[in-house]
């Protein structure tokens, strides 16, 4: 059975927990089981939360910026990853 | 981590990946026109449970069967249901078995009665890609090399491979690290070691390597709705280069 891949840029949505149903980007992939993820509101950049993927629905959208941004050692910030998250929502239905 | 197995652990994992290839022999023979895929389903979760092995697929992140099914454009992880197989179609059937917790996980793409040429010439390649790929699992290869030998050989045939799905490391876990995907760049990636396991299982399309999924939440379909196949093997790097673990005894 094929793994999702996951990778820093995309954008996944809490199904358990206090922040169900709210969507963030993954900004590290700590283990398989485990990724730090933020959405620059609830969760800013500088305290991400640890979440377990099975507690994830991953999208298939990624923001190509900030995925480069992290991948060369960079923080986003809180707007970028907001307003990342804002404009994909805005422009593109979201297939679960 | 990379979890590299002892000879015990490879030992009950090659017995889980016999009982995955026989049960994909049993599948093929029984992918014909008429059939569905739930009928197919029992089946393949049957031959497992009669072997002693437990279905690895069954409750995994609350997928609800034994194998997934994936006919025509759909990609991997179709789920098995009343649908009945259609002279010309291509199934791809993915299964997986544990032994003692240990997993195996394989899959192949078949046709359904007589097919076209071009869909022939999918599988063809698909299946020729996953042994071009498993011929660069070798020590001291890096992850990568695997990678990008799938993808030079799909791309050289016109074909595209899956970028948002990839194969994985598998062992007391289904999905362990590193991630194995089918495209990259050569000599990249962690440096393979005797006793990694990996399974390793391009999906090609037709048309382009664009994916999505369906409101299932499983299904995955290209999104061109061109055809798509897929071929899997669990392997352990050894001393004396791959062993492809998911064989059946003999093979």
């Amino acid at each position: 059975m094929a793994s999702r891949q996951i990778t820093p840029g995309q954008l996944v949505l809490s199904r358990n927990g206090r922040d169900q149903n709210r969507y963030f980007l993954v900004l590290k992939i700590l283990d398989p089981d485990y990724l730090l993820i933020a959405d620059g509101r609830y969760r800013k950049v500088d305290t991400p939360k640890k979440k377990k993927v099975k507690h994830l629905q991953l999208t298939e959208l990624v923001v190509a910026e900030i995925g480069e941004m992290l991948q060369q050692g960079k923080t986003p910030t809180n707007t970028q990853v907001d307003s990342a998250i804002r404009q994909l929502l805005e422009t593109v239905e979201v297939g679960l | 981590m990379i979890v590299l197995k002892t000879a015990r652990e490879l030992a009950y994992m090659r017995d889980a990946g016999r009982i995955v290839a026989e049960t994909l022999q049993e599948m093929e023979k029984a992918a014909q026109p008429g059939v569905t895929t739930a009928e197919l389903d029992a089946k393949a979760e049957d031959y497992i449970r009669q072997q002693g092995a437990k279905p690895s697929f069954k409750g995994y992140q609350g997928f609800p069967a034994t194998i997934c099914s994936s006919i025509n454009e759909q990609v991997v992880h179709g789920i098995p249901g009343l649908r009945k197989l259609e002279n010309g179609d291509i199934i791809s059937i993915d299964v997986g078995a544990s032994v003692n917790d240990y997993h195996g996980d394989a899959a192949i793409t078949v046709p359904v009665g007589e097919i076209d040429a071009e869909l022939q010439r999918l599988l063809d390649v698909t299946r020729q890609s996953l042994y071009v790929g498993i011929e660069q699992a070798r020590i001291g290869n890096r992850l990568f090399d695997i990678s990008h030998a799938i993808q030079e050989y799909v791309e050289d045939n016109r074909f595209s491979v899956v970028r948002q799905f990839v194969g994985h490391g598998i062992g007391k876990k289904m999905h362990e690290e590193p991630q194995v995907p089918n495209y990259g760049p050569a000599g990249r990636g962690p440096r393979l070691q005797a006793g990694m396991t990996l399974a390793i299982e391009p999906m090609v399309n037709a048309g382009t390597w664009e994916v999505e999924t369906k409101e299932d939440q499983w299904t995955v379909v290209t999104k061109d709705m061109k055809p798509s196949a897929h071929f899997e093997h669990t392997i352990a790097i050894t001393d004396d280069g791959p062993e492809i673990l998911t064989r059946t005894r003999g093979a």
